[in-house]
């Protein structure tokens, strides 16, 4: 039993168990409790990412989930104000059920053959000085993935456009009925 | 220079989307000449199609190094581009007229129409996983804000949103599906992954799991992208409530970079004939796909009411004949059956165009097209009934239009492939034309044959007295289509010839690209598929993996110019299938504090 | 004992399996968002698992960083799109939202 080991098992149980608070009712149920516990995951998950060497990806998933996308989420939460009866949770239904078995088997089949297939891979090998840092990860990504790196640039783009137009009100015209509500 | 030169179709398209961002800008918020940004975003489009075709068949391989990997066009990218950004234009000229009509903003929309066909181009011309991904979701994003652009309707909103979590959801499953092809290879270009599944195919058991749970997560994604059954229960929906012209988008662009490349990922990662020795080959999937796709596309087309979704189903029952063909590799080659490419061609010119009439007929705020609004069409707008008449008659596959054509040679490339064996599935093909001939014939039956049904004074301009739009951007949007159609129909042979040489260049051949792309001097273990030795997996990747590291170390003793050099080399991207390249030693400043400052902060 | 590609590997499919759960349960639109960020990010340890233990190189990582900022970018319209459904519909429960004919 090596630190690594120990620590690899707390941060496992500990991302699946904040991974479960969102799925299951009691946290799930409310959007932004299930947001709350999803950044948690997203933490114990970028500490995994630290004891895989991947330092950049780490740092970067913290800033970006946790400094952003976890932010929006429950910035729009909030905004909409949903009332508690608006989230009620999932109704399960005995069809719902099978599908989540049979999802559940399935890939509890997979993983098996997989982990035999699997099974007697090495222990990890020694890496080099800096990998995974910012100096190996950016060389990668500034002039072999040159490319990808501006397509991101106008994904980017894309999705500030894009929220625009959906989202942006028009000064007067925006019908604020709700068809659904009474249909 | 000539790299720049040979990037300029991706450059076009891009610009366009800036320029028309920019314009939308500049010109006044209410301006009633806004019209102009889709012909520019048309022009812009039709221009980079016009390089892609003339520039990239035959083009010489990139010789920088950051394009060199990422990047691959021939005549295959060529082709599929040129279709990609052509329905990208005509889906510009048809939202001209139609987006005031719907109360939709045309700066975003265009802006984002143009990043579309950006990404579709990128995606279609990826030679690396991370370039085909982000390809996919620029390409996908754009079209999920378009399918809600809509704001007045709730509809749109809804399709926008069902669109957006089951494509998230496939792109979420292609990454999975990638990153198992990655661990498998270690390697993320096309080629550098067919040459580590070769070396892998010969050996039994381990290697084969990862590739294979791989294939079933890419086919999920790629069955999601091109409304493959069963994956497809988002299709009818979204088409119906997206606006028009971009549902003539998802039904002609979308769908046919994702058959472009859901042919080259598949026909190259996993070779023909075997397949990666897989337990469920990609040929069974493929075939399982198709047939299912045909059946369920054309019953349920049927029994559908609006012709916006029966277009849907027919665009979900072509997608099965293409799957069909697909699976039937070119007996000789190996390569994609040279029916395909035309086939596609020929589907999107029609789809296109019978989109386009029905964003026509579209009245002001609604799009609803329930087949009774067709009636009396053919005395109102005669010129609209035919170009109608031609578009669905060359779906349904009627001599003499190009569907017609498109169907006789994909059969004929399917039953050549394997005479004996794949006349069952021809003659299903068939006989789902046969169906499907229904629904089409009763979109034609609505549109000459009956008189519009006066009910009420309400229903009066729901039945059929609306006016179509005029608009001349679209109509000449349609009447290309309607020509290409015919066209298609009555003078194949070049078009043939072009898809021909199209699909030849389908499949990616690893020796080639691994040979061109490795510099010598970096492939230390240039695994030409060797037989694996005794304990296939781990012992392979041990070696290879412990051959880069000691190259690793041994560069670390050099002193740091070498390893400068040593980088710089490396960086040019090794790709030796299923190869570590030699790590060089990085000066850590992670690693070593006190070298002072550098940590990131 | 020693941590292994292994572990990894079945942690992200648990991870995946959760995402379509909670995909396949919840009823509202920001739910599902969160199921659609959790099999992202159980793709992303794979990725940076395989780039550790496996044959790959940083190349993994590389990807990963993408792969975040394709995130966020997502979210961005998918949230913009939930606001649009609450403003026609008063709601963001998915099977309340429903006027297509089916």
């Amino acid at each position: 039993m090596t630190a690594e080991v120990v620590v690899f098992w707390v941060l496992a149980v500990a991302t699946v168990a904040g991974a479960l608070c969102v799925v299951l009712p009691p946290m799930g149920r409310n959007p932004l409790h299930a947001a709350i516990a999803l950044l948690a995951t997203f933490f114990f998950l970028s500490g995994l990412f630290v004891l895989l060497s991947a330092h950049l990806v780490a740092v970067l998933q913290v800033l970006v989930y946790a400094g952003a996308v976890m932010v929006l989420f429950t910035f729009v939460v909030m905004l909409l104000n949903l009332r508690r009866h608006e989230l009620a949770g999932p109704r399960p239904t005995l069809f719902k059920a099978l599908g989540a078995a049979a999802v559940l088997a399935v890939t509890t089949k997979v993983a098996m053959v997989v982990a035999a297939a699997l099974a007697d891979a090495p222990a990890a090998a020694d890496l080099p000085d800096g990998f995974g840092g910012g100096r190996d990860v950016a060389g990668n990504l500034l002039i072999d993935y040159l490319v990808p790196f501006e397509l991101t640039s106008i994904l980017l783009l894309v999705a500030i456009v894009g929220a625009l137009a959906i989202a942006r009100r028009t000064p007067g015209g925006e019908p604020d009925r709700a068809p659904g509500g009474d249909a | 220079m000539n790299d720049l030169l040979l990037c300029a179709p991706i450059l076009v398209a891009a610009g366009t989307g800036i320029l028309v961002m920019a314009l939308d800008l500049l010109s006044g918020r209410d301006d009633p000449r806004k019209g102009f940004l889709g012909v520019v975003t048309a022009a812009g489009l039709a221009i980079a199609a016009v390089l892609a075709v003339t520039l990239w068949p035959g083009a010489p391989a990139f010789e920088m190094s950051f394009l060199k990997g990422v990047l691959i066009v021939d005549g295959f990218v060529a082709f599929f581009s040129a279709l990609v950004l052509a329905t990208g234009a005509a889906a510009a000229l048809l939202a001209v007229d139609h987006l005031p009509e719907q109360g939709i903003e045309p700066g975003a929309f265009q802006t984002l129409l143009a990043f579309s066909a950006t990404g579709a181009l990128a995606f279609v011309a990826a030679a690396d996983l991370v370039t085909m991904f982000l390809g996919l979701e620029v390409m996908s994003l754009a079209v999920y804000a378009l399918a809600a652009s809509k704001r007045s309707s709730g509809f749109a909103t809804e399709a926008g949103l069902k669109y957006f979590v089951l494509g998230g959801l496939a792109s979420a499953f292609l990454l999975f599906g990638v990153a198992f092809l990655y661990g498998a290879t270690g390697s993320l270009d096309l080629a550098g992954i067919a040459a580590g599944l070769a070396g892998g195919a010969s050996s039994a058991g381990a290697d084969r799991v990862l590739p294979q749970v791989a294939l079933v997560l890419l086919l999920v994604a790629m069955g999601f992208k091109v409304a493959a059954v069963p994956f497809h229960f988002w299709t009818p929906d979204v088409y119906e409530g997206a606006p028009t012209p971009v549902t003539a988008y998802m039904a002609g662009a979308v769908k046919a970079a994702g058959f472009a490349v859901l042919s080259r990922l598949i026909l190259t990662v996993y070779q023909a004939p075997s397949w990666g020795g897989l337990p469920l080959s990609p040929a069974d999937a493929l075939l399982g796909l198709a047939v299912l796709t045909m059946v369920v596309g054309n019953v349920l087309g049927v029994v559908q009411d609006d012709v916006k979704r029966i277009l849907a189903y027919s665009s979900i029952a072509h997608a099965g004949y293409l799957l069909l063909g697909v699976w039937a590799t070119d007996p000789a080659t190996r390569a994609l059956n040279d029916g395909v490419p035309f086939y596609l061609l020929a589907y999107v010119a029609a789809t296109v165009g019978a989109f386009g009439v029905v964003s026509l007929l579209g009245a002001r705020g609604e799009e609803d097209m329930r087949l009774p609004r067709l009636a009396g069409l053919s005395k109102r707008h005669p010129v609209l009934a035919a170009v109608l008449l031609v578009c669905v008659l060359s779906l349904a596959g009627i001599p003499p239009f190009g569907g017609f054509m498109g169907k006789f040679n994909l059969f004929k490339a399917v039953l050549a492939a394997d005479p004996a064996s794949n006349v069952t599935w021809v003659v299903v093909a068939v006989l789902n034309s046969l169906v499907a001939l229904y629904y089409y014939l009763r979109i034609l039956l609505y549109a000459y044959f009956r008189e519009p049904e006066v009910v009420s004074g309400d229903d009066v301009a729901a039945a059929g007295h609306a006016p179509a739009i005029r608009s001349a951007p679209a109509w000449a949007a349609i009447g290309v289509a309607a020509l290409a159609s015919l066209y298609l129909g009555i003078l194949p042979g070049r078009m043939m010839a072009a898809s021909g040489s199209a699909a030849s260049a389908a499949v990616v051949r690893p020796d080639l690209s691994a040979a061109l792309a490795a510099p010598a001097a970096l492939a230390p273990g240039k695994s030409s598929p060797a037989p694996a030795p005794a304990s296939p997996t781990v012992s392979r990747r041990a070696a290879v993996r412990d051959a880069g590291r000691d190259a690793a170390r041994d560069a670390t003793r050099n002193d740091r110019d070498a390893a400068r050099n040593d980088r710089d080399a490396a960086h040019s991207r090794s790709a030796a299938p299923g190869t570590r390249p030699p790590r060089p030693p990085r000066p850590s400043r992670f690693a070593a504090p006190p070298a002072g400052g550098g940590s990131g902060r | 004992m020693h941590v292994t590609l292994l572990h990894y590997l079945v942690l992200a499919a648990v991870l995946f399996v959760l995402g379509l759960v909670t995909l396949a349960t919840r009823r509202n639109a920001i739910g599902v968002l969160l199921g659609i960020e959790l099999i992202l990010n159980a793709a992303n340890l794979n990725l940076v698992a395989f780039s550790r233990h496996g044959i790959g190189g940083v190349e993994g990582q590389v990807f990963t960083v993408f792969v975040i900022a394709l995130a966020a970018a997502e979210t961005v319209v998918a949230l913009a799109i939930v606001l649009a459904i609450f403003h026609h519909y008063r709601t963001v429960e998915v099977d309340r939202v429903s006027q297509m004919k089916n």
